[in-house]
């Protein structure tokens, strides 16, 4: 393989006076790396330190993206030449080490991630009975639901709207244009009964009619008799929510 | 069913500027303009290829002084004939697609 190799730079004598010729028919692309703006010397720089690091030299794949650095004519070239060469860089860096080490890694990872994505948390009060009991735990996730978005029926996690400084669960039963009533003991939304399989038997849920305006959540607790919800403190901004209920134990 | 190696589009691309001058040895800045490949794109599928030997890799210096020696590369035989596979099997699979598509606005 190297022996081809060294033969085949001999072959590319001819080829390469070629390639110098193309060059310098073409003024702009010769030596814009080296003349060219902040920016480009700037992409130039990260690229080096990422493929190098303190080394003299990087891996051999690194080396070839930065030896054909000065090849991009203009700053948008050579600035999406080096975020690409970056990748390059990183994916040799890595692929180098064991694969122990990069599980190690990944795992490292994830451990200084989680706090943001997830969290534990415990029941302060019975108001989501039979659901969740009081003082048990269970793990939100932070960041999942901004993303999907919420449905009927997700467990929430937001301040209550009169003690703000409070944090407490609830499931949310209605968006904005929703309007929410309470028939003979049971839940109507937009005149439709809600089925709600998740409640004690023979609960019955009182509520004033209510439409939900836009930006607000209708949010309720599963233990009806004393939870204190919407149908008491009002609707629920729907950016003061701070999680979704995903996991119980 | 298990997917074929060496069968993207992207890698399609990158075999078809290197079949057109399968014997000249090629610049990497050069591949990423003839493909339209990201070098983040491009190196990967490079260094893929050479691991697998069906890509050859060499340190060309350069005819300037001052600038550092460039990497170039070209198929290896068996990379010539995996090539000329791939692009003959995408060939067929267009034409096929193509019919498809005249039968359903078509229909006989």
């Amino acid at each position: 393989m190297r022996r081809e190799s060294e033969t085949g730079t001999g072959e590319t004598g001819t080829g390469g006076a070629g390639m110098g010729e193309a060059a310098m028919s073409e003024p702009g692309t010769n030596g814009a790396g080296m003349s060219g703006n902040g920016l480009t010397r700037f992409a130039h720089r990260v690229l080096t330190v990422a493929v190098r690091g303190r080394k003299e030299r990087g891996g051999p794949w690194g080396e070839a993206v930065l030896a054909e650095f000065d090849q991009a004519a203009g700053t948008a070239a050579a600035l999406r030449w080096a975020a690409g060469g970056l990748r390059v860089a990183i994916a040799e860096r890595y692929s180098r080490r064991p694969t122990a080490y990069r599980i190690g890694l990944a795992a490292l990872a994830v451990l200084l991630a989680a706090p943001f994505l997830v969290t534990v948390k415990y029941v302060p009060s019975g108001s989501m009975q039979p659901t969740m009991e009081i003082a048990s735990r269970y793990l939100v996730d932070k960041v999942g639901f901004r993303l999907t978005g919420l449905d009927y029926g997700d467990v929430v996690v937001h301040p209550l709207p009169d003690f703000p400084e409070r944090e407490t669960e609830r499931r949310v039963l209605g968006f904005a244009g929703d309007r929410l009533d309470c028939r003979a003991g049971h839940l109507f939304r937009n005149d439709v009964a809600v089925d709600e399989p998740y409640l004690t038997e023979g609960t019955v849920t009182e509520c004033e009619p209510a439409t939900v305006p836009p930006g607000e959540l209708y949010t309720l607790g599963d233990h009806r008799e004393v939870a204190n919800d919407s149908r008491l403190s009002g609707f629920v901004p729907a950016d003061s929510v701070t999680g979704r209920v995903v996991l119980l134990g | 069913m298990p997917r074929t190696p060496h069968a993207s589009p992207q890698t399609l691309r990158l075999f078809e500027a290197l079949m057109k001058e399968p014997t000249t040895w090629r610049y990497g800045y050069d591949l990423s303009r003839e493909t339209d490949l990201a070098s983040g794109t491009l190196y990967p599928i490079l260094m893929r290829l050479t691991e697998q030997s069906l890509l050859e890799a060499a340190w060309e210096p350069s005819d300037q002084p001052g600038r550092p020696p460039r990497h170039t590369y070209r198929l290896t035989g068996d990379g010539v004939t995996l090539a000329k596979v791939r692009l003959a099997d995408a060939a067929a699979k267009a034409a096929s697609r193509q019919t498809a598509a005249a039968k359903i606005v078509r229909p006989a």
